[in-house]
């Protein structure tokens, strides 16, 4: 047995080398989750409830997914634990070097960023190739590609996996990675959360992606009863899936709040925090928070598809409504979860490419967290059409508008750091001004559905869908694209083509705003949502829509191009600091070291202090050691 | 792969499959770090759980109040024992304070502090056991419909599911108890645990009495 002594000052730690039964990674993980499956779906059927077979196919996917994180190695720890042995309480190193650590289980922050940023790519890719079957189906008034019973599980399981990446696909690579460098410290908080955090969405994906098999779910991402409770054995995949992504932005919200409040260096002040890290400070609130919410919300449906019981069922005691309630009360939070951190971005770069100091600071995080206080008190703004009580609209009305009062200063900010600035127009700030376009359409859409009546009228056409496609994809992915463009030297040590990434951008403004810009006009033209038909005068509109939306799609695949010939096929590695910016990471070296920061660093100022004649750096690497 | 910049890193000492490994000195990992870390990290957690545990309670007194076709209570459908009920709570609080007894004393009386957390444990297996066969002698079923039915084995169950997960943490922080376990090198974040046993107590207290008296 070999024995280590860790730690300085402390009790020495006795570390054994056993070894688990079985080896951990990620080929035991699929093998393990194959018998799960197996063993759950056999379970569940074996326990004769009169549930269509709900039961096996949610014990599958649960037993299917908990064995798979035995198998990637999730269970060495608590089990080390359990066991009495020696334990080490740091992520210090890998077993797997090189590319296979990105497929195995990995505490270390930056491997799980690159987890995530690939897993997100990946996932949007899937949710990309649903768009095209949906605006392709759409090319003719009556149903062209899939029938239209199967339609509306097309447009559901599309919608579902944006979500799943809207929701992740910031705090996820960019968050992980970079917030420990921006507040300055070697650790996460809890690195096996953040690497459960990761691990949860692979078997969210896959058990979104069999949901087909089974079916589909025809309910939409927002699941509502009663299409949920006469829904096939596929809703189980939206149950657990959901679930999965549910818990896995609740973890990580844990961690990144923790590691934000419990880990920050010398000098990184709350009013230093890089306006990135509150973007994400805060949307990590609301995941943590809001999770919970929709996690028993999903129990209560999985136990009345399972048990029988009757949570959402009206006729037997229970009431759709609860469903509604829940559900959006975890959903609006929901949305703020995608955009606040990429309002985190813009507001972070904006400044470096304008050389000046980001304007209204303070004012900017006050409208970060108005925005997260006001997005718990809006969510029966979704129920305008279903029936509640009429007055309570007026309240739900005003704080809906109110909401657009704090993301109104989020614009503010932006433009008064913009005002009279040396703009650089590199292409993540080319991606950053599409946001503020694209974004302010959606959000002044939005302000206009907020208002009960137009509400009422236009809540189930394409102006709706519309609205939130200029706010996730105009917005949201826009900003990640900017992060991408702007973090991609330092995350991987090669550049992208910033020629290829202009003519991106060009290219995916244009084709986005000719594709979604009509669907304005095709909602008050009372062309329905969800719906496979429609009249057919509406088809010339609906042309043009697909055109441009495939435009879209090849803008994308240009995108995906970049990145993949960049990162793989360019053998030039990127300069430490291509855009000369006072943000800490990019003082580090590229390749990155696998530690952190050699010394905790102490911050002097903060990372906006352009324009003055002779700016203190941002941090003070600290003094050397002293020689033994 | 030409990918990532993460720098190759030196051999680790020692390698653990899955587990991460003994390194060098790292101040970051210090057991007051750890401790900060695990307090602020708990709270999160615990009002996460509030949150958790709030959509049963909503759901209780919207169901409740909506009594949609008359089916809250179904008829023949009778509230359980409170008594099994009061026993459920009882166990429930004497875990956590005998882990909160326990935690306090580790360091000045390993001996003592082992004994105080394997009667934790104890009277948590027996809350667990006392769940069950309430579980089995509901006097209704909740397969039957009913609102009422519904939230009790719903939120009684997602209860029990965390006081398992609870009873299994407890059962390794003792095996951490020996000497040089991670109890004792670090009891200032075995002591935060207690927070979370604690808070399950409290929240076997507030269902009992939403689901045996509203």
């Amino acid at each position: 047995m070999a024995t280590a002594t860790m730690g300085s000052g402390g009790p020495a730690l006795q570390a054994s080398e056993r070894q688990m039964v079985l080896p951990t990674n990620l080929l035991t993980g699929i093998v393990l989750a194959a018998a799960g499956y197996y063993v759950g779906v056999q379970i569940g059927n074996g326990l004769g409830f009169n549930d269509q077979l709900n039961t096996g196919v949610l014990l599958g996917y649960t037993f299917g997914t908990l064995l798979f994180l035995v198998g990637i190695g999730f269970a060495n720890y608590p089990l080390a634990r359990l066991f009495g042995w020696p334990i080490a309480p740091q992520s210090a190193g890998d077993e797997y070097r090189g590319a296979w650590r990105f497929l195995n289980l990995s505490l270390d922050h930056k491997v799980i960023g690159i987890q995530y940023l690939v897993a997100m790519l990946m996932a949007m890719f899937f949710g990309g190739i649903g768009a095209m079957l949906i605006r392709t189906n759409l090319l003719s008034p009556d149903q062209l590609v899939v029938p239209p019973d199967k339609y509306l599980v097309l447009v559901s399981m599309h919608s579902v996996m944006m979500i799943f990446v809207a929701s992740a696909a910031i705090v996820g690579p960019f968050g992980n990675f970079f917030v420990p460098y921006m507040i300055g410290t070697n650790r996460m908080a809890f690195p096996r959360l953040e690497a459960l955090s990761f691990w949860l969405v692979p078997p969210a994906i896959i058990i979104l992606l069999a949901a087909p098999l089974f079916g589909g779910f025809p309910t939409g991402w927002t699941g509502y009863a009663p299409l949920s409770e006469q829904a096939g054995q596929g809703f189980d995949s939206y149950i657990v899936g959901f679930t999965l992504i549910g818990t896995a932005l609740c973890v990580s919200g844990i961690n990144m709040l923790t590691t934000v409040i419990s880990l920050r260096a010398p000098g990184m002040t709350w009013t230093r925090l890089p306006i990135f890290v509150w973007g994400v400070f805060s949307a990590s609130i609301l995941g943590t928070f809001a999770a919970p919410i929709l996690a028993s919300a999903l129990i209560m449906q999985g136990l009345d598809r399972s048990m029988n019981t009757s949570f959402f069922i009206s006729s037997n005691g229970g009431s759709p409504y609860l469903w509604e309630n829940l559900f959006w009360f975890f959903g609006h939070p929901e949305v703020y979860i995608f955009i606040l951190p990429a309002f985190g971005i813009v507001m972070e770069l904006i400044p470096h490419f304008a050389r000046k100091p980001l304007w209204g600071y303070k004012t900017a995080v006050v409208g970060l967290l108005g925005v997260t206080l006001l997005s718990w008190f809006v969510w029966q703004h979704h129920l305008f059409v279903s029936g509640i009580a009429p007055a309570l609209r007026p309240f739900y009305m005003l704080s809906t508008e109110m909401i657009s009062i704090p993301t109104g200063i989020v614009f503010l900010v932006a433009f008064g750091t913009l005002w009279r600035a040396k703009i650089s127009m590199t292409v993540p700030m080319l991606f950053c001004l599409g946001f503020l376009f694209n974004f302010l359409i959606g959000g002044l859409s939005g302000v206009f559905l907020s208002d009960v009546p137009s509400d009422v009228t236009l809540h189930g056409s394409y102006f709706s869908m519309a609205h939130f496609h200029f706010t996730i994809v105009g917005g949201e992915i826009f900003a990640i694209i900017a992060a991408i463009y702007y973090w991609f030297p330092k995350m991987t040590g090669r550049a992208l083509n910033m020629t290829l990434g202009k003519i991106h951008f060009w290219w995916m403004m244009i084709a986005f705003n000719l594709a979604f810009m009509p669907l304005f006009a095709a909602g008050i033209l009372d062309m329905p949502r969800r719906v496979s038909t429609y009249a057919p005068s509406l088809q010339s509109l609906n042309d043009w829509v697909s055109f441009w939306a495939y435009l879209l799609f090849a803008s994308m695949l240009l995108f995906a191009v970049n990145v993949i010939w960049s990162w793989f096929f360019n053998a030039k590695v990127a300069p430490a600091d291509p855009w000369h910016v006072r943000s800490i990471e990019w003082t580090l070296p590229t390749p990155l070291p696998r530690r952190n920061f050699e010394r905790i660093p102490t911050f002097t100022s903060g990372p906006y202090d352009y324009g003055q004649p002779s700016p203190r750096p941002v941090a003070d690497p600290g003094p050397e050691p002293a020689p033994a | 792969m030409a990918a990532g910049n993460v720098a190759e890193p030196a051999a680790p000492a020692f390698t653990h499959r899955g587990m991460p490994t003994l390194a060098t000195r790292s101040p970051e990992w210090e057991p007051e770090v750890d401790a900060r870390v695990a307090r602020v990290g708990t709270r999160i957690w615990i009002v996460a759980d509030v949150f958790f545990f709030a959509a049963w309670f909503f759901a209780f007194f919207y169901l409740r109040a909506l009594n949609n076709n008359y089916d809250w209570l179904p008829a023949g459908t009778t509230h359980p024992t409170r008594g099994i009920g009061a026993v459920i709570v009882l166990l429930a609080i004497a875990s956590a304070g005998l882990y909160w007894a326990g935690a306090r004393t580790v360091l000045a009386q390993r001996v003592t502090a082992r004994l105080f957390f394997w009667l934790a444990l104890i009277a948590g297996i027996l809350c667990f056991g006392v769940q069950i066969y309430e579980f089995r002698n509901l006097g209704f079923d909740p397969q039957q419909g009913g609102g009422y039915p519904s939230v009790f084995v719903g939120l009684k169950g997602v209860w029990l599911f965390q006081l398992t997960g609870a009873m299994l943490w407890l059962a390794a922080q003792i095996a951490q108890t020996r000497p040089m376990g991670d109890v004792i090198i670090r009891p200032k974040s075995a002591v935060i645990f207690g927070n979370f046993m604690v808070f399950l107590a409290a929240i076997a207290l507030v269902a009992y009495l939403v689901l045996y008296f509203v």
